[in-house]
């Protein structure tokens, strides 16, 4: 469904991209996550022919969005990063001109706009100007714009930043239900935890390259990522480094009065080897074996943490 | 091309939905004809007219204000013009009561320094109240004084410098200097009297008898207005363009054009959807005031087809003039300024306030070269003149030729603008 090979684009002397390459399947969500100035943005925008790029090619459908970039854009949806949406009219009203933009009309359009209205709960404040919309009311008509007219490829661009998380919740669930219609979705974001609970493969995007590619599982794999274990009681902390010495493959993360934090290769192996040592420098109240996140991978990739 | 007409649709529809400034630019024409009206109308018949009883009262009593008053009287203002000092608000009062004066203009103490220090200051204009003028009219009016004062300002911007020198050094200015800058302040007067900003504010009142062997029919008040009313429409077609363009130049920094741009429409029919929109926008609305004009002005409407036509062209130019500077400027501030200069000197160039007939004969001729003084002058022919199409054919080329130019230097300049 989506093909991109090499991208490369400088703005003046910055490097915006800088080879990247992947390909997206029919009703499948795949996430670029990256820091800000990753090169999301400008991938999205090459994608949808607002960028052109230095080099290499993209296909949407099939249709190289250079040669052919109306064809191209013909299947494709677009969810922009901040809200474009025309304030003096109705929700309805904006829906209805993208809408016609795509060729829709008669009562193929009336009932897509009435289902989409539905879809982003906003069918009750469809008629009055959207200026008086809340920013998560607008987010959610942004999307409905993008996704009307059934496109076999979205693409959305952080959409859900600076939003609570109850908005964020229901806009998940929104483009878990778009993917699962078949069509193939490229989700930007910075929020790791998006990143985990959306998305069936994930590329971790900095400086204009993909650094890593797959599956959630298959990330943790590869950066051979160690369980996290919380020990919560009561702690000598500064005599843990020392205590811990012993265990080569126990891995002290952080030591407080409180909570000892350790990255261990195998939970249920060492457990039994690491409680009788916590418990020389103090008291263990509570275990907690915490999933492994792809925190440490991308700290282990980019050499930064992902932060707003 | 399906796209570019719904393109145009939906801005056209988001403007009904929002008219906002457009309905006020609307009213200028109609008010200013109306003032116009109320102030000669009635002496047009006779074709001469008393020059306007100005009253001014000069609380700064300094070279600036000097300044004003020796502008006022200066050159071929003096023929319009007879100004004389107020006596105080009283003295005012009871002129205005006899009928004796049709305004007072003050200048409030502070001008000067206001001037020299570069900020804002204001001439205050009290229109006589007995003579039948709303507020509303008296604000344009105001509008207009102003354009015509700042316009004075960048004229005596030496003088002026002058003056500041004068007043940092905060000595006594010897007599060869008082007489340099008087002289200086003078002949700016001149020019600007020259330019015809003065008679911007329509104290030329000779027109209308002109043509009137001529003219074929009509009520003299509907000639009147036919001859006037022309020049300012396109004046406020100028400005409703800029209203209606402002529109697409929010889109762009608002993301609307981006998200447009990603729609799957192509860039051209994107740009001339909002050509059409501007150009059908103008038209509708000179069609309007076109209407208000033959109900309220008794202005006859001969020849639509080629009233159109005219419209036509001049609508493509302001389209293509304000494309044109959506893409060379940054910011909406920065067009917005860049328009009103350009509206305002093409307008007073192209004799849209006072008729090109009553200018020196090369300005006459500028005038006429103009997309706004050929439109006039074609607009003109046709409904008091009832000349035939034919006759007015070099005044259309002279307006389509703008307008096709125009427009083409727009998309060029569109086109870099984008790719850059
Ligand atoms: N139009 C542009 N002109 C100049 N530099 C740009 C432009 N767009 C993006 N960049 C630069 O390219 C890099 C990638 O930006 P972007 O793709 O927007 O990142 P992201 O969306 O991941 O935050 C950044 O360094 C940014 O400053
Ligand atoms: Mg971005």
């Amino acid at each position: 469904m989506i093909e991109v090979n090499g991208l490369r684009k400088k703005f003046g002397t910055v490097e915006a991209l800088s080879g990247i390459s992947f390909h997206v399947r029919a009703g499948e969500i795949y996430g670029l996550l990256g820091p800000n100035g990753a090169g999301k943005s400008t991938t999205i925008g090459v994608l949808c022919g607002l960028v052109s790029p230095d080099a290499g090619a993209a296909r949407l459908n099939g249709i190289d969005v250079m040669q052919q970039p109306v064809q191209a854009r013909r299947s494709l949806g677009v969810v922009p990063q901040e809200v474009a949406l025309y304030m003096e009219m109705s929700a309805r009203d904006n829906l209805s001109f993208f809408g016609r933009l795509y060729g829709l009309k008669g009562a193929d359009l009336r009932n897509r706009i009435d289902s989409v209205l539905a879809r982003v709960r906003l069918d009750d404040r469809a008629k009055e100007p959207i200026e008086r919309f809340s920013g998560g009311m607008l987010r959610r008509l942004n999307i409905a714009a993008g996704v009307l007219h059934a496109p076999a490829v979205v693409l959305m661009d952080e959409p859900t930043v600076g939003l609570d998380p109850q908005t964020r919740a229901s806009i998940l669930e929104l483009v878990r239900e778009i993917a699962v219609d078949g069509t193939a979705v490229v989700y930007t974001t910075h929020y790791l935890d998006e990143a985990e609970r959306l998305c069936h493969r994930i590329g971790i995007i900095d400086h204009g390259t993909i650094l890593a590619e797959g599956t959630l599982a298959e990330l943790r794999h590869a950066a051979g990522e160690r369980e996290i274990v919380a020990l919560r009681g009561t702690f000598r902390s500064e005599a843990a480094p020392e205590v811990l010495r012993n265990c080569p493959e126990v891995v002290l993360i952080r030591a407080s009065e409180s909570e000892l934090l350790l990255a261990l290769q195998s939970s249920e192996r060492q457990l039994s080897t690491l409680l009788p040592i916590a418990g020389s420098i103090g008291v263990v109240r509570e275990v907690a074996v915490k999933q492994p996140s792809l925190e440490s991978l991308f700290i282990k990739l980019t050499g930064r943490e992902l932060r707003e | 091309m399906h796209a570019s007409l719904l393109i145009a649709l939906h801005h056209l529809r988001r403007t009904l939905r929002s008219p906002g400034l457009i309905l006020v630019l609307m009213a200028i024409p109609l008010t200013i004809a109306g003032i116009e009206y109320a102030a000669f109308g009635r002496s047009v018949a006779t074709g001469k007219l008393p020059p306007v009883k100005v009253l001014v009262m000069d609380e700064d009593s300094s070279f600036a204000s000097g300044f004003v008053k020796q502008f006022l009287s200066a050159g071929p203002a003096k023929d319009r013009f007879e100004v004389s000092d107020a006596g105080g608000l009283d003295g005012a009062r009871e002129q205005f009561s006899k009928g004796n004066a049709s305004a007072l203009i003050v200048i409030p103490k502070g001008f000067q320094q206001a001037l020299l220090e570069g900020r804002q200051t204001d001439l205050i204009l009290y229109k006589n109240p007995t003579q039948s003028i709303y507020p509303e009219i008296a604000d344009s009016v105001l509008d207009i004084a102003v354009s015509v004062g700042n316009g004075l300002i960048a004229q005596a911007r030496q003088p002026l410098d002058q003056l500041r020198k004068l007043s940092d050094e905060g000595r006594r200015p010897t007599d060869a200097e008082v007489s340099a800058i008087s002289t200086a302040a003078y002949r700016a007067g001149e020019r600007l009297a020259a330019l015809g900003a003065l008679q911007g504010i329509a104290i030329d009142v000779q027109r209308p008898s002109r043509g009137s062997e001529k003219t074929t029919g009509g009520s003299p008040m509907g000639a009147f207005f036919g001859t006037i009313f022309p020049g300012l429409v396109l004046f406020a077609l100028l400005f409703i363009s800029e209203a209606l363009a402002l529109r697409l130049l929010r889109d762009r920094t608002r993301g609307l054009q981006r998200r447009l741009m990603m729609a799957c429409v192509s860039r051209v029919a994107i740009a001339v959807g909002g050509v059409i929109y501007v150009v059908t926008g103008l038209l509708a609305i000179l069609a309007l005031l076109g209407l208000v004009g033959h109900l309220l002005f008794a202005i006859e409407i001969r020849s639509p087809a080629g009233l159109a036509l005219i419209g036509l062209g001049f609508a493509l130019f302001a389209a293509g003039l304000q494309m044109a500077i959506a893409s060379l400027a940054r910011s909406e501030r920065g067009v917005q300024a860049v328009v009103g200069g350009v509206v305002m000197m093409v307008s007073l160039i192209g004799g849209s306030f006072v008729p090109l007939e009553s200018y020196p004969p090369f300005l006459r001729a500028i005038g006429l070269l103009t997309p706004n003084g050929a439109a006039q002058r074609a607009m003109v022919d046709l409904i008091v003149n009832a000349q035939p199409f034919a006759h007015v054919l070099p005044s259309v080329a002279t307006v389509w030729c703008w307008g096709i130019v125009v427009l083409a230097a727009a998309v060029i300049l569109d086109r870099r603008r984008r790719d850059a």
